[in-house]
């Protein structure tokens, strides 16, 4: 006799006898998931929030707990000051953020700014020098002077690293300490020893074991990792164009291994957040040195806040390109007309044509980045 | 190890020097040793693995032991904690640039003045060295060391300012600022540069208690070499070879100032660049505004590019939506107007790039341009006939800092050293 299982009853309920997996109902699952806490750290910029979202999930966007994200800009452009409010939110929520220097310190007046912002902002209120105190005591601030300290904190970590209650985790300036160590060395150069050969490639396999044991750290204790770095830059002689800048980290398996890359820079009227990587896809193509992905707009106010402008869904690459100045070099994207030798053909006699494309729209994981000379 | 005691000074190598040598000579690094199995490094440098366990055990004890926590604002070093909402600066004697910058010069940091010749940076860095000396907050109570690599300090400017500056002639004789606090050195060429440096500097902190370190400028002993005897090198190979030895030279003036806790001040020179930047035809047919109030109106041979419209306000009655200004915007001609200084308002046609490119700029806590523009005389011109220059603005502009906002404010060099002008403002970050 078949036992009538009721599909909306937790496993429990299975009667001992019965051979078959317990099974979870969808509404169960959904429950657990919602009050499992979010998956995500909120950016303070809805739009960026929703970029960063998974497409067709109910969960809030932002950057990924058990995650990597990258952000990448050349100086001044706002990395740290958004960097700092998103940090004040969370500890403002009472969580804890680890945040480690690699460059230069943290100015111990921007943080204590963004703290009394951020509550501010949250309930409505100035905050209290205790409650400003006591949240800054949240954020346990390490300094690291070079790439080897970064290396044992994160793939040698103390049993108490990160503390508990930890959010996320900012690490600032790490292409500053891979340059220190490993810097730039033209592959070029003939008559290299099979020591310096080594050597040569020294820098991205230490890039692969970094961001190998920053995803393992952010998944064994469910924080967001986000590595700040600055730029370099790239000649584009293939597309004749001038130099562009590229993150100043870069390597297949660093870029791999990132979930996230955001970019951040300037422009006349105000700042721009550029969305190169989400959800572990890259958004731009891999020869496209120069782009910068969907943008949302933000400007950092004289008190150091960082608010988003325009609307609060990101702008369509055409509304854009409406108003802006076209560079005289840049060469502008071709439609691909019909090739004349598919003439009379009959696009798909047999049916490959669909198979075809769900092959190639299918998830075919991470692309893998060519090296090239990079000059700073 | 090829950095061991960088990374570790206090390291005690005595137990390993029977391994050191043969993981030098097979370009191990610290990093590597801990990336790396201890089998594999072994194999690499061909000593036993046991051994190299141990060391690599005994390198991360230490660089744990290194990675204190500490209170946000502490420095490390040899430097006594501060309270973490103190944040010690060097004033520059005038309230208007102080508040520029948060106060003054961030100790502890690397600030970079950036300007064409004549355009005041050895007048700020001067009115620097004096200031250092006052007792918080404006100084830190130390003496300044100078390192001139061109001409040497101007002893004779310096006692000027120390006569004249409003500020210092009203502070009482025990209190003022004194010549012999300031040491001065002269570096001639670039080997000389890294040894001084990285030798010579720190003894004379530690010997005169230097709270300042200032050097005038820091590119002039970066010329083209030429390799003679050497194979003749491609310019890419050069290239790189320059960026490493600028990020090199950043990172000692950066540990120079936050293990020594000094501010470290450097003046940098600029050369021309040339951006094309073709003003987008709407912008040039929307009404044209005032730029410059008419006392300063120059000869018009270019059109006036209209100011650009400020984010969200209306124009027309249509709230314009935030857009990238060209479809290119991480090019390195585009972006350069925003991290040089000179070119992040689009009316700029006269544009400056500092030297030692990207890799210096992205060494330094803070840049200082400061923009030397002429003024012409507003009369009558004959056609052909060159507009005189009746004087010049001289803008002091914070470009990024890690401590304060961007901000613009002018200036005038007097004979009592640098003052803000308050009234005239300028459009523009």
């Amino acid at each position: 006799m078949a036992t009538v299982i009721d599909i909306t009853s937790s496993p429990q309920k299975l009667p001992p006898s019965s051979h078959r997996l317990p099974t979870v109902s969808a509404s169960d699952a959904l429950q657990e998931l919602q009050t499992a806490g979010p998956e995500t750290i909120a950016t303070t910029l809805p739009a960026l929030d929703t970029l960063l979202a998974g497409v067709g999930t109910n969960s809030i966007g932002g950057l990924g707990r058990g995650k990597t994200t990258e952000i990448w800009g050349p100086v001044g452009a706002g990395k740290t000051a958004l960097l700092l409010q998103i940090a004040a939110r969370e500890l403002c929520r009472g969580s804890t953020v680890v945040w480690i220097d690699g460059s230069s310190p943290l100015v111990a007046t921007r943080l204590d700014s963004a703290i009394e912002q951020r509550t501010s902002a949250m309930s409505g209120i100035a905050a209290t020098q205790g409650e400003i105190v006591r949240y800054r005591n949240n954020l346990k601030h390490y300094r690291v002077p070079t790439l080897s300290h970064l290396l044992a904190m994160v793939l040698h970590s103390q049993p108490d690293f990160p503390p508990s209650g930890t959010t996320m985790v900012v690490i600032r300036g790490l292409n500053t300490l891979i340059d220190i160590d490993y810097p730039r060395i033209l592959f070029a150069s003939a008559g290299k020893s099979p020591q310096q050969k080594w050597q040569a490639g020294r820098r991205y396999a230490v890039l692969g074991s970094l961001i190998a044991g920053l995803n393992k750290l952010a998944v064994l204790n469910n924080v967001a990792i986000v590595a700040t770095t600055g730029c370099a830059s790239r000649t584009r002689s293939d597309s004749g164009l001038g130099s562009a800048l590229v993150p100043g980290i870069s390597g297949a398996e660093w870029d791999g291994g990132v979930w996230n890359r955001l970019v951040i820079f300037r422009d006349f009227h105000c700042r721009f957040v550029g969305v190169q990587k989400s959800q572990g896809r890259s958004l731009i193509g891999r020869q496209e040195i120069g782009e910068t992905g969907k943008i949302v707009a933000f400007d950092v106010e004289h008190d150091g806040s960082v608010r988003q402008q325009g609307p609060s869904s990101s702008l369509p690459s055409e509304a854009l390109r409406k108003s802006i100045s076209r560079s005289p070099a840049k060469p502008r994207g071709r439609y691909i007309d019909e090739v004349a030798d598919s003439e009379g053909e009959d696009a798909d006699e047999y049916g490959w044509a669909e198979t075809d494309e769900d092959a190639l729209t299918a998830d075919t994981g991470v692309d893998e980045t060519t090296e090239q000379i990079a000059t700073a | 190890m090829t950095n061991l005691l960088t990374v570790l000074p206090a390291f005690d190598t005595q137990p390993y020097t029977h391994i050191l040598p043969s993981l030098e000579k097979a370009l191990i690094s610290s990093a590597d040793l801990l990336t790396l199995d201890a089998f594999d490094v072994a194999k690499r440098a061909q000593v036993p693995s046991g051994e190299v366990k141990k060391l690599a055990s005994a390198v991360l004890n230490g660089l744990n032991a290194f990675t204190t926590l500490r209170e946000v604002g502490r420095p490390a070093g040899n430097v006594p904690a501060t309270d973490p909402g103190q944040h010690e600066v060097i004033s520059t004697l005038d309230d208007v640039l102080d508040t520029a910058l948060d106060g003054g010069v961030a100790i502890g940091r690397v600030t970079e003045f950036v300007g064409e010749s004549a355009a005041g940076k050895t007048q700020f860095l001067l009115t620097l060295l004096l200031s250092a000396q006052l007792n918080p907050p404006h100084g830190v109570g130390k003496a300044a060391l100078y390192i001139s690599t061109e001409a040497p300090l101007q002893t004779t400017r310096l006692a000027q300012i120390l006569n004249q500056h409003s500020k210092l002639t009203v502070l009482p004789p025990d209190e003022r600022p004194t010549m012999a606090r300031v040491q001065s050195a002269h570096i001639h060429d670039l080997e000389a540069q890294d040894h001084i440096l990285r030798f010579q500097v720190p003894v004379m902190l530690q010997r005169h208690d230097v709270g300042l370190l200032v050097i005038d400028s820091i590119a002039a002993n970066y010329r083209p070499e030429f390799d003679k005897g050497k194979a003749k090198r491609s310019a890419a190979e050069s290239f790189v070879k320059r960026s490493n030895q600028v990020t090199d030279l950043g990172t000692l003036l950066r540990e120079t100032a936050e293990k020594y806790g000094i501010a470290v001040v450097v003046a940098n020179q600029v050369a021309d660049r040339f951006a094309a930047f073709e003003p987008p035809p709407s912008q040039l047919q929307t009404s044209q505004q005032v730029q410059k109030p008419p006392s300063v109106s120059a000869p018009q041979n270019l059109p006036i590019l209209p100011s650009t419209t400020p984010q969200g306000t209306a124009h027309d009655g249509v709230i314009t939506p935030p857009s990238l200004s060209t479809d290119d915007p991480l090019a390195l001609d585009h972006q350069h107007r925003f991290f040089t200084g000179w070119g992040d308002d689009m009316q700029t046609t006269n544009l400056k790039t500092p030297s030692l490119g990207l890799a210096w700029t992205n060494q330094l806590s803070a840049r200082v341009a400061l923009v030397k523009v002429p003024i012409y005389e507003a009369k009558q011109y004959m056609a052909g006939e060159e507009p005189n220059i009746a004087g010049w603005k001289r803008t002091f502009k914070v470009v990024f800092s890690e401590w304060c906002q961007p901000s613009c404010s002018e200036f005038e060099i007097s004979s009592g050293g640098v003052r803000s002008i308050a009234e005239q403002h300028e459009n523009g970050s």
